[in-house]
Protein backbone atom coordinates (compact mmCIF):
# COMPACT_ATOMS: atom_id res chain seq x y z
CA UNK A 1 0.00 0.00 0.00
CA UNK A 2 3.45 2.62 0.51
CA UNK A 3 2.30 5.75 1.42
CA UNK A 4 -1.68 5.59 1.34
CA UNK A 5 -3.43 8.72 0.45
CA UNK A 6 -0.93 10.56 2.33
CA UNK A 7 0.88 11.32 -0.38
CA UNK A 8 -2.77 12.97 -1.90
CA UNK A 9 -2.81 15.64 0.68
CA UNK A 10 -1.12 18.95 -1.60
CA UNK A 11 -3.89 18.11 -3.93
CA UNK A 12 -6.59 18.44 -1.06
CA UNK A 13 -5.01 21.06 0.84
CA UNK A 14 -5.08 23.13 -2.69
CA UNK A 15 -9.01 22.87 -2.91
CA UNK A 16 -9.32 23.66 0.32
CA UNK A 17 -7.21 26.59 0.08
CA UNK A 18 -9.34 27.55 -2.85
CA UNK A 19 -12.45 27.38 -1.12
CA UNK A 20 -11.01 29.12 2.23
CA UNK A 21 -9.81 31.87 -0.28
CA UNK A 22 -13.03 32.14 -2.08
CA UNK A 23 -15.22 31.53 0.78
CA UNK A 24 -13.58 33.61 3.72
CA UNK A 25 -10.30 35.29 2.77
CA UNK A 26 -11.69 37.37 -0.30
CA UNK A 27 -14.61 38.95 2.08
CA UNK A 28 -14.02 42.09 4.28
CA UNK A 29 -15.17 40.38 7.25
CA UNK A 30 -13.93 38.91 9.96
CA UNK A 31 -14.92 35.38 10.88
CA UNK A 32 -17.84 34.86 12.55
CA UNK A 33 -18.56 31.40 12.96
CA UNK A 34 -16.95 28.23 14.89
CA UNK A 35 -16.77 26.49 11.91
CA UNK A 36 -14.77 29.10 9.60
CA UNK A 37 -12.14 30.06 12.48
CA UNK A 38 -11.72 26.09 12.77
CA UNK A 39 -11.43 25.55 8.60
CA UNK A 40 -9.13 28.07 8.44
CA UNK A 41 -6.99 26.96 10.93
CA UNK A 42 -7.15 23.07 10.27
CA UNK A 43 -6.05 24.25 6.80
CA UNK A 44 -2.86 26.19 7.95
CA UNK A 45 -1.69 23.53 10.14
CA UNK A 46 -1.87 21.17 6.99
CA UNK A 47 0.11 24.04 5.42
CA UNK A 48 2.40 23.41 8.18
CA UNK A 49 3.00 20.18 8.19
CA UNK A 50 3.12 19.88 3.97
CA UNK A 51 5.56 22.64 3.58
CA UNK A 52 7.75 21.35 6.66
CA UNK A 53 7.24 17.56 5.79
CA UNK A 54 10.29 15.14 6.32
CA UNK A 55 13.54 16.31 7.50
CA UNK A 56 15.22 13.40 6.21
CA UNK A 57 13.26 14.12 2.46
CA UNK A 58 12.70 18.13 2.29
CA UNK A 59 12.62 18.39 -1.72
CA UNK A 60 8.64 18.82 -1.50
CA UNK A 61 8.86 22.12 0.91
CA UNK A 62 8.40 24.97 -1.25
CA UNK A 63 6.24 23.50 -3.75
CA UNK A 64 3.27 23.60 -1.91
CA UNK A 65 3.51 26.84 0.05
CA UNK A 66 1.57 30.21 -0.58
CA UNK A 67 3.21 32.78 1.37
CA UNK A 68 0.17 35.37 0.38
CA UNK A 69 -2.41 32.66 1.45
CA UNK A 70 -0.26 32.37 4.79
CA UNK A 71 -0.38 35.92 5.33
CA UNK A 72 -3.96 36.92 4.48
CA UNK A 73 -5.24 34.13 6.65
CA UNK A 74 -3.11 35.13 9.51
CA UNK A 75 -3.98 38.07 9.53
CA UNK A 76 -7.40 37.32 9.25
CA UNK A 77 -7.10 34.75 12.52
CA UNK A 78 -5.26 37.76 14.47
CA UNK A 79 -8.70 39.58 13.71
CA UNK A 80 -11.03 37.04 14.21
CA UNK A 81 -11.34 36.07 18.23
CA UNK A 82 -14.93 34.82 18.41
CA UNK A 83 -14.32 34.82 22.30
CA UNK A 84 -12.78 38.20 23.82
CA UNK A 85 -10.70 37.97 26.36
CA UNK A 86 -10.40 34.33 26.59
CA UNK A 87 -7.54 32.65 26.23
CA UNK A 88 -5.77 31.46 22.79
CA UNK A 89 -6.39 27.98 23.51
CA UNK A 90 -10.18 28.55 23.86
CA UNK A 91 -10.50 30.43 20.91
CA UNK A 92 -7.95 27.62 18.96
CA UNK A 93 -9.46 24.17 17.56
CA UNK A 94 -6.11 23.26 15.79
CA UNK A 95 -3.34 25.55 16.29
CA UNK A 96 -3.15 25.80 20.07
CA UNK A 97 -0.07 27.76 20.14
CA UNK A 98 0.82 31.48 18.68
CA UNK A 99 0.17 31.44 15.25
CA UNK A 100 3.70 33.20 14.83
CA UNK A 101 5.54 30.61 16.18
CA UNK A 102 4.34 28.49 13.18
CA UNK A 103 6.33 31.35 11.03
CA UNK A 104 9.36 31.15 12.87
CA UNK A 105 9.75 27.48 12.41
CA UNK A 106 8.88 27.47 8.67
CA UNK A 107 11.26 30.26 7.93
CA UNK A 108 13.92 28.81 9.42
CA UNK A 109 13.10 25.61 8.13
CA UNK A 110 13.20 27.12 4.55
CA UNK A 111 16.51 29.07 5.15
CA UNK A 112 18.01 25.27 6.86
CA UNK A 113 16.92 23.50 3.19
CA UNK A 114 17.54 25.96 0.70
CA UNK A 115 20.81 28.07 2.15
CA UNK A 116 20.30 30.08 -0.99
CA UNK A 117 17.62 32.02 0.76
CA UNK A 118 19.87 33.03 3.19
CA UNK A 119 20.02 36.72 3.33
CA UNK A 120 21.68 38.84 6.25
CA UNK A 121 18.64 41.06 6.78
CA UNK A 122 15.92 38.16 6.65
CA UNK A 123 18.59 36.76 9.45
CA UNK A 124 18.42 39.53 11.71
CA UNK A 125 15.28 40.09 11.87
CA UNK A 126 14.36 36.13 12.60
CA UNK A 127 16.94 35.91 14.47
CA UNK A 128 15.61 39.25 16.93
CA UNK A 129 12.44 37.19 16.53
CA UNK A 130 13.56 33.99 18.03
CA UNK A 131 15.79 35.79 20.92
CA UNK A 132 12.47 37.08 22.10
CA UNK A 133 10.70 33.95 22.10
CA UNK A 134 13.56 32.21 24.00
CA UNK A 135 13.34 34.62 26.72
CA UNK A 136 9.90 33.44 27.10
CA UNK A 137 11.41 29.92 27.90
CA UNK A 138 14.47 31.29 30.08
CA UNK A 139 12.09 33.25 32.16
CA UNK A 140 9.42 30.69 32.65
CA UNK A 141 6.93 32.85 31.22
CA UNK A 142 3.34 31.69 29.78
CA UNK A 143 2.81 32.02 26.12
CA UNK A 144 -1.23 32.15 27.05
CA UNK A 145 -3.63 33.78 29.56
CA UNK A 146 -5.03 31.31 32.40
CA UNK A 147 -8.94 30.35 31.48
CA UNK A 148 -11.09 28.62 33.86
CA UNK A 149 -12.17 26.64 30.46
CA UNK A 150 -9.70 23.51 31.29
CA UNK A 151 -10.20 20.14 29.34
CA UNK A 152 -6.71 19.12 29.65
CA UNK A 153 -3.96 20.99 32.06
CA UNK A 154 -2.89 24.06 30.36
CA UNK A 155 0.91 23.43 30.70
CA UNK A 156 0.55 20.59 27.88
CA UNK A 157 0.26 23.45 25.38
CA UNK A 158 3.18 25.52 27.59
CA UNK A 159 5.33 22.67 26.76
CA UNK A 160 4.43 22.22 22.98
CA UNK A 161 4.91 26.06 22.70
CA UNK A 162 8.27 25.87 24.70
CA UNK A 163 9.25 22.95 22.57
CA UNK A 164 8.55 24.93 19.06
CA UNK A 165 10.60 27.80 20.80
CA UNK A 166 13.68 25.25 21.26
CA UNK A 167 13.77 23.82 17.80
CA UNK A 168 13.60 26.86 16.50
CA UNK A 169 16.26 28.17 18.85
CA UNK A 170 18.50 25.35 17.87
CA UNK A 171 17.70 25.79 14.29
CA UNK A 172 19.30 29.51 14.32
CA UNK A 173 22.49 28.25 16.17
CA UNK A 174 23.13 25.82 13.45
CA UNK A 175 22.42 28.88 11.18
CA UNK A 176 24.40 30.98 12.81
CA UNK A 177 27.68 29.01 12.96
CA UNK A 178 27.06 27.83 9.22
CA UNK A 179 26.67 24.16 10.98
CA UNK A 180 24.18 22.89 8.22
CA UNK A 181 23.49 21.25 5.39
CA UNK A 182 19.94 20.44 3.52
CA UNK A 183 18.60 17.43 5.15
CA UNK A 184 17.95 16.95 8.87
CA UNK A 185 19.12 18.56 11.58
CA UNK A 186 23.18 18.27 12.92
CA UNK A 187 23.36 16.57 16.59
CA UNK A 188 23.45 19.39 19.06
CA UNK A 189 25.33 19.58 22.15
CA UNK A 190 23.52 17.59 25.08
CA UNK A 191 24.56 20.24 27.43
CA UNK A 192 23.11 23.33 25.46
CA UNK A 193 20.80 25.10 27.38
CA UNK A 194 17.79 24.31 24.84
CA UNK A 195 17.98 20.40 25.29
CA UNK A 196 18.66 20.23 28.86
CA UNK A 197 15.20 22.32 28.81
CA UNK A 198 13.62 19.82 26.07
CA UNK A 199 14.89 16.73 28.08
CA UNK A 200 12.96 17.93 30.97
CA UNK A 201 9.96 18.51 29.54
CA UNK A 202 10.09 15.30 27.84
CA UNK A 203 10.54 13.28 31.12
CA UNK A 204 8.09 15.49 33.02
CA UNK A 205 5.35 14.67 30.52
CA UNK A 206 7.11 10.78 29.89
CA UNK A 207 3.68 9.09 31.62
CA UNK A 208 0.92 11.72 30.93
CA UNK A 209 -1.56 10.52 28.95
CA UNK A 210 -3.12 13.75 27.74
CA UNK A 211 0.13 15.21 26.37
CA UNK A 212 -0.09 11.45 24.31
CA UNK A 213 -3.34 12.47 23.22
CA UNK A 214 -2.47 15.68 22.23
CA UNK A 215 -1.48 16.52 18.84
CA UNK A 216 -0.35 19.50 19.36
CA UNK A 217 3.33 18.11 20.49
CA UNK A 218 3.72 15.43 17.48
CA UNK A 219 5.50 18.07 15.49
CA UNK A 220 7.99 19.16 17.91
CA UNK A 221 8.86 16.20 19.59
CA UNK A 222 9.80 14.46 15.96
CA UNK A 223 12.04 17.56 15.34
CA UNK A 224 14.24 17.58 18.32
CA UNK A 225 14.48 13.58 17.81
CA UNK A 226 17.02 14.69 15.39
CA UNK A 227 19.23 17.05 17.79
CA UNK A 228 19.75 14.39 20.41
CA UNK A 229 22.68 12.00 20.63
CA UNK A 230 22.21 8.73 21.31
CA UNK A 231 22.02 8.47 25.03
CA UNK A 232 19.07 10.52 24.59
CA UNK A 233 16.86 9.40 22.03
CA UNK A 234 14.67 6.73 24.24
CA UNK A 235 12.96 9.78 25.47
CA UNK A 236 11.65 10.42 22.01
CA UNK A 237 11.03 6.69 21.53
CA UNK A 238 8.88 6.46 24.10
CA UNK A 239 7.20 9.81 23.94
CA UNK A 240 6.04 8.76 20.13
CA UNK A 241 5.25 5.12 21.18
CA UNK A 242 2.79 6.36 23.84
CA UNK A 243 1.33 9.12 20.88
CA UNK A 244 0.57 5.94 19.02
CA UNK A 245 -0.57 3.89 21.26
CA UNK A 246 -3.11 7.04 22.45
CA UNK A 247 -3.90 7.72 18.82
CA UNK A 248 -3.28 5.27 16.50
CA UNK A 249 -2.63 8.03 13.44
CA UNK A 250 0.16 6.83 10.94
CA UNK A 251 1.16 10.64 11.27
CA UNK A 252 3.37 9.43 14.11
CA UNK A 253 4.72 6.39 12.70
CA UNK A 254 5.59 8.56 9.73
CA UNK A 255 7.51 10.33 11.91
CA UNK A 256 9.35 7.74 13.67
CA UNK A 257 10.11 6.30 10.33
CA UNK A 258 12.13 9.26 9.39
CA UNK A 259 13.91 9.10 12.79
CA UNK A 260 14.87 6.21 12.91
CA UNK A 261 16.39 6.10 9.66
CA UNK A 262 18.34 8.94 10.54
CA UNK A 263 19.76 7.40 13.76
CA UNK A 264 20.27 4.67 11.91
CA UNK A 265 22.29 6.38 9.19
CA UNK A 266 24.54 8.27 12.51
CA UNK A 267 24.97 4.81 13.79
CA UNK A 268 22.48 4.91 16.98
CA UNK A 269 21.68 1.13 17.76
CA UNK A 270 18.55 0.16 18.54
CA UNK A 271 17.85 -0.69 22.10
CA UNK A 272 17.67 -4.38 22.42
CA UNK A 273 14.65 -4.08 24.87
CA UNK A 274 12.61 -2.28 21.93
CA UNK A 275 13.54 -3.69 18.89
CA UNK A 276 14.60 -7.55 18.17
CA UNK A 277 17.14 -7.14 15.59
CA UNK A 278 15.45 -9.22 13.02
CA UNK A 279 13.39 -6.25 13.22
CA UNK A 280 16.16 -3.63 13.02
CA UNK A 281 16.54 -5.12 9.80
CA UNK A 282 13.04 -5.16 8.44
CA UNK A 283 11.49 -1.70 8.17
CA UNK A 284 8.11 -1.73 6.35
CA UNK A 285 6.48 0.83 7.96
CA UNK A 286 3.36 -1.84 8.56
CA UNK A 287 5.57 -4.26 10.28
CA UNK A 288 7.05 -1.01 12.35
CA UNK A 289 3.54 -0.02 13.45
CA UNK A 290 2.61 -3.83 14.51
CA UNK A 291 5.59 -3.66 16.70
CA UNK A 292 4.86 -0.60 17.94
CA UNK A 293 2.09 -1.80 19.14
CA UNK A 294 3.21 -4.79 21.04
CA UNK A 295 5.20 -2.59 23.02
CA UNK A 296 3.93 -1.97 26.52
CA UNK B 1 -31.31 -46.99 -28.14
CA UNK B 2 -28.88 -45.02 -26.01
CA UNK B 3 -28.83 -41.68 -26.07
CA UNK B 4 -25.68 -40.05 -27.35
CA UNK B 5 -25.10 -37.23 -25.07
CA UNK B 6 -24.71 -33.78 -26.90
CA UNK B 7 -22.31 -31.73 -26.16
CA UNK B 8 -23.36 -29.26 -24.14
CA UNK B 9 -23.25 -26.30 -26.09
CA UNK B 10 -22.26 -22.67 -24.15
CA UNK B 11 -24.53 -19.96 -25.02
CA UNK B 12 -21.84 -17.09 -25.07
CA UNK B 13 -24.85 -14.68 -23.43
CA UNK B 14 -25.45 -17.55 -21.30
CA UNK B 15 -22.09 -17.53 -19.93
CA UNK B 16 -21.92 -13.68 -20.04
CA UNK B 17 -24.55 -13.66 -17.93
CA UNK B 18 -23.82 -16.33 -15.55
CA UNK B 19 -20.73 -14.46 -14.77
CA UNK B 20 -22.43 -10.86 -14.82
CA UNK B 21 -24.48 -13.26 -11.95
CA UNK B 22 -21.46 -14.16 -10.27
CA UNK B 23 -20.41 -10.76 -10.52
CA UNK B 24 -23.38 -8.95 -9.42
CA UNK B 25 -23.77 -11.49 -5.92
CA UNK B 26 -20.36 -10.72 -4.97
CA UNK B 27 -21.35 -6.78 -5.42
CA UNK B 28 -24.66 -7.08 -3.95
CA UNK B 29 -22.83 -8.98 -0.65
CA UNK B 30 -20.15 -6.39 -0.80
CA UNK B 31 -22.62 -3.59 -0.81
CA UNK B 32 -25.02 -5.49 1.96
CA UNK B 33 -21.93 -5.88 3.90
CA UNK B 34 -20.95 -2.14 3.28
CA UNK B 35 -24.17 -1.29 4.24
CA UNK B 36 -24.24 -2.96 7.19
CA UNK B 37 -21.04 -1.56 8.73
CA UNK B 38 -21.98 1.71 7.91
CA UNK B 39 -23.30 2.53 11.16
CA UNK B 40 -20.71 0.94 13.50
CA UNK B 41 -17.74 2.94 11.42
CA UNK B 42 -19.82 5.81 11.76
CA UNK B 43 -20.14 5.49 15.29
CA UNK B 44 -16.49 5.20 15.85
CA UNK B 45 -15.66 8.15 13.83
CA UNK B 46 -18.04 10.58 15.98
CA UNK B 47 -17.07 8.79 19.11
CA UNK B 48 -13.38 7.85 18.77
CA UNK B 49 -12.11 9.56 16.06
CA UNK B 50 -13.24 13.02 16.00
CA UNK B 51 -12.17 13.65 19.58
CA UNK B 52 -8.54 13.22 18.09
CA UNK B 53 -8.84 16.11 15.57
CA UNK B 54 -10.00 18.78 17.91
CA UNK B 55 -7.76 20.31 20.97
CA UNK B 56 -9.14 19.89 24.01
CA UNK B 57 -9.00 23.41 25.92
CA UNK B 58 -11.12 25.06 23.16
CA UNK B 59 -14.34 26.20 23.56
CA UNK B 60 -17.23 23.43 22.82
CA UNK B 61 -18.86 25.36 20.39
CA UNK B 62 -16.26 24.43 17.39
CA UNK B 63 -16.26 20.42 19.59
CA UNK B 64 -19.70 19.77 19.26
CA UNK B 65 -20.57 22.40 16.56
CA UNK B 66 -18.39 21.07 13.90
CA UNK B 67 -19.67 17.12 14.53
CA UNK B 68 -23.47 18.34 14.64
CA UNK B 69 -22.83 20.21 11.16
CA UNK B 70 -21.20 16.93 9.60
CA UNK B 71 -23.98 14.34 11.06
CA UNK B 72 -26.64 17.31 9.35
CA UNK B 73 -24.53 17.74 5.98
CA UNK B 74 -23.82 14.10 5.16
CA UNK B 75 -27.10 13.54 4.70
CA UNK B 76 -27.33 15.64 1.94
CA UNK B 77 -23.77 15.25 0.40
CA UNK B 78 -22.62 11.99 -0.59
CA UNK B 79 -19.06 12.72 -0.62
CA UNK B 80 -19.07 13.98 3.59
CA UNK B 81 -20.48 10.54 4.03
CA UNK B 82 -17.96 9.09 2.01
CA UNK B 83 -15.21 10.92 3.89
CA UNK B 84 -16.63 10.27 7.21
CA UNK B 85 -16.55 6.85 6.39
CA UNK B 86 -13.32 6.72 5.18
CA UNK B 87 -11.58 8.29 8.07
CA UNK B 88 -13.78 5.36 10.87
CA UNK B 89 -13.11 2.74 8.60
CA UNK B 90 -9.16 3.73 8.05
CA UNK B 91 -8.99 4.42 12.07
CA UNK B 92 -10.53 0.97 12.81
CA UNK B 93 -8.18 -1.06 10.22
CA UNK B 94 -4.82 0.28 12.83
CA UNK B 95 -7.50 -0.13 16.37
CA UNK B 96 -8.68 -3.22 15.33
CA UNK B 97 -5.53 -4.47 13.05
CA UNK B 98 -8.83 -5.07 10.14
CA UNK B 99 -7.09 -5.42 6.71
CA UNK B 100 -11.51 -5.66 5.84
CA UNK B 101 -11.50 -1.86 7.19
CA UNK B 102 -8.61 -0.82 5.37
CA UNK B 103 -9.92 -2.10 1.64
CA UNK B 104 -13.14 -0.36 2.94
CA UNK B 105 -11.93 2.36 3.73
CA UNK B 106 -10.03 2.84 0.11
CA UNK B 107 -13.61 2.31 -1.20
CA UNK B 108 -15.12 4.98 0.70
CA UNK B 109 -12.20 7.05 0.09
CA UNK B 110 -12.72 6.98 -3.81
CA UNK B 111 -16.42 7.51 -4.02
CA UNK B 112 -15.87 10.35 -1.68
CA UNK B 113 -13.49 11.70 -4.60
CA UNK B 114 -15.68 10.49 -7.37
CA UNK B 115 -18.37 12.37 -5.43
CA UNK B 116 -16.61 15.52 -4.81
CA UNK B 117 -16.29 15.60 -8.90
CA UNK B 118 -19.72 15.43 -9.91
CA UNK B 119 -20.14 18.03 -7.00
CA UNK B 120 -17.25 20.86 -8.27
CA UNK B 121 -18.86 19.89 -11.92
CA UNK B 122 -22.37 21.72 -10.85
CA UNK B 123 -22.64 25.32 -9.37
CA UNK B 124 -19.95 26.69 -7.73
CA UNK B 125 -22.15 28.87 -5.20
CA UNK B 126 -21.80 25.59 -3.22
CA UNK B 127 -18.67 26.01 -2.42
CA UNK B 128 -19.68 29.71 -1.29
CA UNK B 129 -22.41 28.93 1.05
CA UNK B 130 -22.16 25.47 2.00
CA UNK B 131 -19.84 23.78 4.14
CA UNK B 132 -20.19 19.90 2.69
CA UNK B 133 -17.60 20.32 0.22
CA UNK B 134 -14.94 21.67 2.35
CA UNK B 135 -15.59 19.38 5.16
CA UNK B 136 -15.21 16.88 2.82
CA UNK B 137 -11.90 17.66 1.76
CA UNK B 138 -10.81 18.60 5.29
CA UNK B 139 -11.66 15.11 5.79
CA UNK B 140 -9.68 13.58 2.79
CA UNK B 141 -6.59 15.65 3.67
CA UNK B 142 -6.90 14.48 7.82
CA UNK B 143 -7.54 10.96 6.06
CA UNK B 144 -3.67 11.21 4.54
CA UNK B 145 -2.30 12.78 7.78
CA UNK B 146 -3.99 10.53 10.34
CA UNK B 147 -5.08 7.44 8.88
CA UNK B 148 -3.02 6.87 5.13
CA UNK B 149 -2.58 3.15 4.94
Amino acid sequence: MGRGTYTDIPRHLNAAMRIVRLRLLDRPWSLRRPFDRLAVESVLYQIFLVATGSWSNPCQMDDHFDDKFWLEAEQLLAKSNLYPGRSISFNSPVIGVPLALFRVVLSLKRIYQNPEQFDQETMEALRSEVEEWEGVVLSEGELDSPDEHQNCHPGIYRDAGYLYILVSSLLMDQISVGHWAPGAPRVAPPDSWQLKKAKEILRGRQDDPEWSRCFIGNWPVYSLGFFLEEDDIDLIRRDMHNRWMAVKFSQISRFRDDLEVTWAARGYGFDASVYSKSLAMVTPSSVRRTWMDLQD
Amino acid sequence: MSATPRPVVVDETTAVATTNLCFLSAATAHRQLCDDLEPIIKRHFAQNYYQLLILPNCSEEFFYGWIADIQKLMVQYKSLKFSVLACGASHLHFVDASSMMQELSLTYYSNSIKGLSELLGGELSELENDNGVLMSVMLLYLHGVSVSC
